[in-house]
């Protein structure tokens, strides 16, 4: 450091200054790996608990059985969560992929530059707000409305999630498959038009192939983000667990249920002792929804990444 | 883009046929309808909550017609000429941005005021954020070489104000205040001179700047021995100990790295440094006081001749608020030439907004006395306080703002445009104030100032978000505070220095993968995590008492919920409905919104209540009556409301 006796340092303090440097380098590394320090934190808290949990609660009971009744029976059933969440989610990609779609090959395809330059923005606003709003308007103002066609729909019901879950999640299945849309290059387009299709022809089929990739991957990402949305559902699906006990759609759609996030939200904001086994299946849940949401969006990342059509 | 094929009809004769358009036809509109579907929903549903929110079905028609004629029309009007006119559009863009933007500015302040003390935060002002500044800006300062170590001298002053502040904040008046902050003021001024000449003498700069860091080890050192406020008082022996011991310190490293490195001249600068520091230190110590008083003392009458508030607060404001806004817009207003650069025109700004922040506040409270029946719910809140936070945060900002504007684009018809958002809320006002006057009954709303100033309680014409929306804008600052940097450092990282092949580029890969996939982790996962780490590892009290396992979940409402609207007809379907289930499920408390780990570190404490006392009364003088309302039940109510 203090080398500067002889002739004078033109460059400054050099040691000093690649001290500064690699101070830096390691810091800004600390920075990101410290995602992957949260993922590892998030991993060993749910399976610490998760597999105290299975001691106490064999996991062939927890997978098979219909009944979650924690507190009072000590029968812990997964099923009846795992139904709503199925259901929420299948209701809601049942709305939000084809519109997503729709407004993706819309804008990419059909849609003027200030059209876009104005839709755009408001589709992301409906991502931006927050869910438990959603939730209030599905609880306060659309099951009131669906009363009007299914007069016995109950106040808390899977159908009214699934419609908020859906608005919610139409602005991620546009975006990304709009990008997708947008990286097929306009040589494409051009020859399909060459050889005498319409407009229609050439947007389903040519530019809705061309993208597939971006697609499906749009559409699992969608589906991870309806399986893991809380608060919205929490608030109008309700907390009443149930397995249906028939095939019909009142039993299916029109009846409350609780979701494998409203049971975390019930649980972790009920006045379990913790340590206790129905504290523990907090974390057992918690595992099971981060294992799914997890693998699906690593699935859609290979997707993505294995049918990307790499256009030059 | 590609063309349409409209011209393929028509001329093909019989091998063709008709290419039907039908199909495309209907295809663009279902899905220009689908593209539309959501936005209308959220249009839909956000209209019914405004509807129900501000009660517009009890509005009688002379309220609409009032309304339509003196806001919506005006209103209407000014969008279509913005629209109309690109150039006024983004003016009025530019306008909105700045006005909006000081108010969420002064509304955080306010924040801040509440959860610390002025006094406090005065100190903390006087003692860190002053001298390290000076510290920073003699190293980046023009004229001086940029130079590493012209900056070194802002870590012993910062830790220095630091550690004085904290001493300091012992609920102490104002004159104190003053008093401490100019005993490390003066020092930090020196090691900032100290700076300045090493950024010319390298040398002599570093030795000082290794005296330096000795001393204040040695301070540090003796503050840790010591553990009390004792530290600074020289009249004891234990203190003139660690003095000594410090000093000797200082010299005994300047020795030996003298010894090292053969630099005996330089050494001895710096060996006078520490002296120096600690010499003016006392100078000042046994000044300051006066000093503090003859400062404060005049600023304190005016306040309270003035503005009606107490001389501490007044105080703190002026110094801290209204004299820093003052010189930033001169000199900012002498950087964009809204004031001729040459002289000392410029003057002229800090002058004007000292004149605004004594004019403004008498203003206010005559104004407040006079026009209260009018607007309760505004003038009942705004006291000079406030004002003086929004002529930082607010007023000063825009009034640069507009002068360099209509400077910039005086000749053009489009700077009405800046006007627009004026246009709108006069329109409010004059609507509101017509209303008023002429007695048209409005709608009975639920939201008022009361609903947003109160806490939750459980009887609906007290109850209010406010601890809720503390709680969040508390949330949201932490949350940018932590993700800030980490989020930057990291994508600095990614991008500029990671590795991309070998086990390190697989490591990137990793990390890449890794932050893409916990972006798509439920939110809720990350509420286990936080209630895990709280539960398991930091070992804190479980949050729950034992015993109440056996309880169904089910008949377990954990609480009456916000209960925040008012009594309103039974047969209403969608009230009622609310009602019942807000009753169980407090649907708009944020706080439950947030992950479990995060409630457990939000402190919604005592601060909280006593700021909303303070600023829906009359700030109390200090002193005794500050105690009085300390024990007054009502400041003690929200602590005993469970918040989470």
């Amino acid at each position: 450091m203090a080398t500067d006796t002889g002739p004078p340092d033109l460059t400054g303090d050099r040691d000093l200054g690649s001290a500064r440097e690699r101070t830096y380098h390691v810091l800004l590394f600390v920075c990101a790996a410290l995602s992957v320090l949260v993922t590892l934190a998030i991993l060993g808290t749910l399976l610490g608990d998760a597999v105290a949990f299975f001691r106490a609660v064999s996991p062939v009971e927890f997978f098979t059985r219909t009944t979650w009744a924690p507190s009072i029976k000590g029968v812990y059933g997964v099923w009846p969560l795992v139904y709503a969440t199925v259901a929420v989610t299948v209701g809601s990609a049942a709305l939000a992929l084809p519109i997503g779609v729709l407004t993706a090959i819309y804008l990419s395809e059909y849609a003027s530059e200030s059209t876009r330059a104005v839709l755009k923005p408001l589709l992301e606003v409906l991502a931006g707000v927050p869910t438990v709003v959603y939730g209030y308007f599905a609880l306060v103002y659309i099951t009131p409305a669906l009363r009007i066609v299914f007069p016995e729909i109950s106040t808390f019901n899977i159908l009214s999630g699934s419609i908020v879950v859906g608005i919610m999640i139409v602005p991620m299945v546009s975006s990304i498959s709009e990008d997708a849309m947008n990286a097929v290059p306009d040589s494409l387009r051009q020859a399909g038009y060459g050889l005498g299709a319409t407009k229609f022809e050439v947007s389903t089929g040519v530019v809705v192939p061309a993208a597939i990739s971006g697609i499906a991957s749009s559409f699992i990402l969608a589906l991870s983000r309806a399986i893991g949305e809380t608060m919205a559902v929490t608030l109008a699906v309700g907390m009443q667990t149930r397995f249906p006990s028939a095939f019909t759609l009142q039993e299916l759609l029109l009846r409350p249920g609780q979701t494998m996030t409203a049971a975390i939200v019930n649980i972790g904001l009920s006045d379990v002792t913790g340590g206790s086994t129905t504290y523990r299946s907090l974390f057992a849940i918690g595992l099971t929804l981060f294992v799914i949401t997890l693998a699906m969006n690593v699935v859609s990342d290979l997707v993505a990444e294995r049918y990307r059509e790499e256009y030059e | 883009m590609a063309t349409d094929t409209e011209g393929a009809t028509g001329t093909g004769g019989a091998e063709f046929g008709e290419v039907s358009r039908l199909k495309g036809v209907v295809f663009e509109y279902v899905s220009l309808a689908a593209s539309l579907i959501g936005i209308v929903a959220l249009v839909v549903l956000l209209t019914y909550v405004a509807y129900d929110a501000f009660a517009l079905d009890t509005a009688t028609t002379e309220w609409y017609a009032v309304y339509g004629t003196l806001f919506g029309v005006p209103a209407v009007a000014t969008t279509a000429y913005l629209v109309r006119h690109r150039t006024a559009g983004w003016l009025a863009i530019q306008s909105a941005t700045t006005l909006f933007g000081g108010v969420v500015a002064g509304m955080a302040l306010l924040v801040l005021f509440i959860v610390l003390d002025p006094a406090t935060w005065f100190v903390y002002v006087l003692t860190f954020a002053i001298p390290t500044g000076i510290a920073a800006a003699v190293g980046t300062g023009t004229g001086v070489p940029r130079h590493w170590l012209g900056r070194a001298p802002v870590v012993p002053v910062g830790v220095a104000g630091l550690l004085f502040g904290a001493v300091s904040t012992g609920g102490m008046p104002a004159t104190d205040a003053v008093r401490y902050g100019l005993e490390v003021l003066v020092p930090a001024g020196l090691l900032a001179a100290f700076a300045f000449v090493g950024t010319r003498r390298e040398a002599v700069g570093r030795v000082g700047t290794y005296a330096m860091g000795a001393a204040v080890a040695g301070l540090l050192f003796g503050y840790g021995l010591l553990g009390t406020s004792a530290v600074f008082d020289l009249a004891l022996p234990a203190p003139r100990i660690v003095y000594g011991g410090a000093v000797a310190l200082a010299i005994a490293g300047v020795a030996a790295y003298a010894v090292l490195t053969g630099e005996p001249r330089e050494s001895l600068v710096g060996v006078g440094v520490p002296f120096a520091v600690a010499g003016s230190y006392l100078a000042v110590r046994s000044t300051a006081p006066s000093i503090a008083t003859a400062v404060a003392g005049p600023i304190a009458a005016m306040g309270a001749a003035v503005g009606g508030l107490d001389p501490g607060t007044w105080t703190v404001y002026f110094l801290t608020l209204v004299l820093p806004a003052g010189v930033l817009a001169g000199l900012v207003a002498r950087r964009l030439e809204v004031v001729p650069p040459e002289g000392r025109r410029w003057l002229a700004v800090p002058g004007a907004v000292l004149a605004a922040a004594v004019v403004g506040s008498a203003a206010v409270r005559v104004g407040a006395d006079a026009a209260a029946g009018l607007w309760p719910w505004f003038f009942g809140v705004i006291d000079p306080s406030i004002y003086l936070v929004y002529l930082l945060t607010l007023v000063t900002p825009a009034g640069l703002f507009y002068a360099n504007r209509l400077q910039r684009e005086r000749s053009r018809p489009e700077s009405v445009g800046l006007a627009a958002p004026f246009v709108l809320l006069l329109g409010l006002v004059v609507a509101g104030t017509t209303a008023k006057v002429l007695g048209v009954p409005g709608p009975e709303s639920w939201v008022d100032w009361q609903f947003v100033t109160s806490a939750a309680s459980r009887f609906p014409e007290q109850a209010g978000l406010y601890v809720s929306l503390i709680g969040s804008v508390f949330i949201v600052v932490l949350v940018a505070v932590f993700t800030f940097p980490l989020g930057v450092g990291a994508a600095i990282y990614l991008e500029e220095y990671a590795p991309e092949s070998g086990w390190g580029g697989r490591l990137t890969r990793v990390i890449q993968v890794n932050v893409s996939n916990l972006a798509g982790v439920p939110s809720v996962v990350y509420g286990l995590l936080g209630l895990g780490l709280f539960v398991n590892v930091a070992d804190r009290p479980q949050r729950r008492p034992p015993a109440g396992d056996a309880r169904h979940p089910d008949r377990h409402h954990p609480r009456a919920g916000p209960g925040h609207r008012r009594d309103r007809p039974a047969d209403h379907d969608r009230t009622a409905q609310l009602h019942l289930h807000a009753a169980g499920r407090p649907a708009l408390d944020h706080q439950r919104d947030a992950p479990p780990g995060v409630q457990l570190g939000v402190p919604p404490g005592s601060a909280l209540p006593q700021g909303r006392h303070r600023r829906r009364r009359r700030r109390p003088p200090r002193g005794p009556a500050d105690d009085e309302l300390r024990g007054d039940p009502r400041a003690q109510q929200v602590p005993a409301e469970p918040v989470t």
